[in-house]
């Protein structure tokens, strides 16, 4: 994908991966069934960033907490910073301090709770945009919708059956837990490697 | 015995307690948000890549 500039409005970005124990309080309120995974151990702890959550879950969970889904260009940003990063923090090549990906390190190859490693926490402060858990987004995917939509604030395309994931997780190796990397999903998966944050205008 | 505080000391006290208190609870629930600020970065490029699979593959609906 040919680089380019985008210009985005202010907005504001959860700092962490939403957890499951936010996602209970959802579901507590509103009777919204659980997502896959939720009585997994490997997964289910209230700090670990819920996983098994469709595309469509993930919206109705920022709409319960007043917020909507980032667009992919929104979390390019809070990623990428203002000086054009290979990943969150920086240049440098990833190690287990900086993300949980898929290399051989010590310790069990797993999902981990959110923020354990804020060594890799991008310009902005945010943490966790490489590996652990992937993440929605709120544009349909296509191979080149960064050339198609407007250059101010892009939504992606209108429709489509496929939708963004970004950031990488747990299961991905060193090249596609970079910033430019992206991934793809049908909107009803339900995966053990993909969960969700949410975003709010400035008002 | 009776005890006196300085209006200063109270509030000292009451902003260790509640600022305390507001610091666990934002690292207990994760619900802390960033801005963002106007303004054009940089989009693609760098070896932009598109890896077609998504992560996870149990229970695939895709």
């Amino acid at each position: 994908m040919m680089e380019h500039q985008v210009v985005l409005s202010p907005f504001f970005i959860d700092k962490y991966e939403v957890s499951n124990k936010r996602y209970k309080t959802f579901m507590d309120a509103t009777g919204h069934p659980a997502p896959a995974y939720w009585d997994d151990r490997r997964f289910n702890k209230p700090n670990h960033p819920v996983v098994g959550a469709n595309w469509y879950d993930a919206k109705s969970f920022c709409e319960f907490e007043g917020k909507r889904l980032h667009t992919e260009a929104e979390w390019e940003k809070a990623a990428r910073g203002p000086d054009g990063r290979q990943f969150p923090w920086g240049n440098s090549k990833p190690t287990p301090e900086h993300a949980n990906f898929a290399i051989d390190w010590k310790g069990i190859k797993s999902l981990r709770p959110a923020g354990s490693t804020p060594k890799g926490k991008s310009y902005y402060g945010i943490e966790d945009m490489a590996g652990n858990a992937r993440e929605w987004v709120q544009d349909w995917y296509h191979p080149q919708s960064y050339l198609r939509g407007p250059l101010r604030n892009p939504k992606g395309p209108e429709n489509g059956i496929l939708k963004v994931v970004r950031g990488g997780s747990w299961h991905n190796g060193v090249n596609d837990i970079r910033v430019p990397s992206r991934g793809k999903g049908g909107f009803a998966l339900k995966t053990d490697g993909i969960g969700f944050r949410c975003a709010k205008d400035m008002e | 015995m009776k005890m006196r505080y300085s209006l200063a000391t109270l509030t000292t006290i009451f902003s260790l307690l509640f600022g305390l208190a507001g610091l666990g609870s934002t690292q207990e629930n994760h619900q802390e948000m960033v801005l963002i600020p106007f303004g054009e970065f940089t989009m693609g490029g760098h070896g932009h890549s598109d890896d077609g699979a998504p992560s996870g593959f149990k229970s695939v609906f895709y």
